[in-house]
């Protein structure tokens, strides 16, 4: 967008009025504001009479739930979570795997250090700064990432063809169409000019003559 | 810096229709702006202004819903616009350089009788 305002041409400074003419008169200005405090009240109306106001969020605990799934799908970083909070924890014979609870907590099952008992441990939600621990709730970015590999793998793929598209697109659309003659083409190869003999570059064509001496 | 952000409420303490009411103001701001300017390029910058108040609009809803989907639309929100801009900055290079003018009203000739 900052690259767009500075493709916008700067006033002329020898025009009295400063900018240019379709710059200063606009097209149709009550028609348009008329239709943008319509659309403004449309909105508004929505916002405060209508659907809006009737929207539920969800309670803390789903909320927190939806998030543990997230970890959940990262076998991976649990592990490397539950090792942060736990360095002696050894998972049990079923591996990495996370127990939701309905109230929005985790814990995860499995040894601690050399014992032959199961042991649970709930994991922290986030740091606590008192006591040095870590939290084990995926961070916003995180989730960003995993969902969008995880849950919109084709429009990821889509938005690297549209973005590959609009390059060709725009190249094709802002070049310049070059005319070259017979004599800028034998210059670009290399070759002696056919015509224009006085464009001809005298020294560099006597420095070839005395190469070619014994 | 995150757990800091984990313990604000959601929505930063504000309403869900104050976010809303800020998009919607951008959107129609857009949308009179790209009604009444002549020049293309403010025209244009008028369309990604709309684009934006889309984006806070998402953001704001999923950040409701405790769901990172909205940040996902608004990433892939970006991504065509980013597209869109270097299309439509080629289109009015070309444009500009067939009749060396920005005022759109020099193409009304293109218009329906």
């Amino acid at each position: 967008v900052f690259v767009l305002m500075l493709a916008q041409q700067a006033p002329d400074p020898s025009d009295p009025a400063g900018a240019a003419e379709y710059d200063r008169a606009p097209r149709e200005p009550a028609a348009a504001a008329t239709v943008g405090f319509i659309l403004l009240a449309l909105l508004a109306t929505v916002l405060y009479d209508g659907a809006v106001q009737d929207l539920v969020p969800p309670t803390e605990a789903e909320a927190k739930q939806a998030a543990w799934r997230d970890l959940e799908k990262l076998p991976g970083q649990l592990d490397e979570t539950v090792r942060r909070i736990e360095p002696t924890f050894r998972w049990g014979e079923a591996g990495p795997r996370l127990t939701v609870r309905p109230n929005g907590s985790a814990e995860v099952v499995g040894y601690l250090g050399d014992d032959t008992q199961i042991t649970a441990i709930t994991l922290p939600e986030a740091a606590d700064a008192a006591t040095g621990t870590a939290g084990a709730l995926p961070e916003n970015l995180q989730r960003v990432g995993l969902s969008l590999v995880a849950d919109f793998p084709a429009s990821l793929e889509l938005a690297g063809i549209i973005l590959l598209m609009a390059m060709f697109g725009a190249v094709v659309l802002a070049r310049k169409q070059i005319e070259l003659g017979e004599d800028e083409l034998r210059a670009a190869a290399g070759l002696r000019r056919v015509s224009h003999y006085e464009d001809y570059d005298v020294s560099s064509g006597a420095a070839e003559e005395a190469e070619e001496a014994p | 810096v995150s757990t800091m952000l984990a313990m604000l409420p959601p929505l930063g303490g504000l309403d869900l229709s104050q976010y809303l009411l800020v998009s919607g103001v951008l959107f129609v701001l857009g949308l009179v702006g790209f009604l009444t300017r002549r020049n293309m390029i403010v025209m244009f910058l008028c369309t990604e202004l709309m684009f934006q108040a889309a984006a806070i609009a998402m953001i704001a809803f999923g950040r409701f819903h405790h769901d990172v989907s909205g940040q996902v639309f608004v990433i892939f929100i970006l991504t065509v616009a980013a597209a869109e801009a270097a299309l439509a900055l080629g289109l009015v290079v070309l444009l500009y350089r067939r009749r060396e003018t920005l005022d759109a009203e020099a193409w009304s000739e293109l218009r329906e009788p």
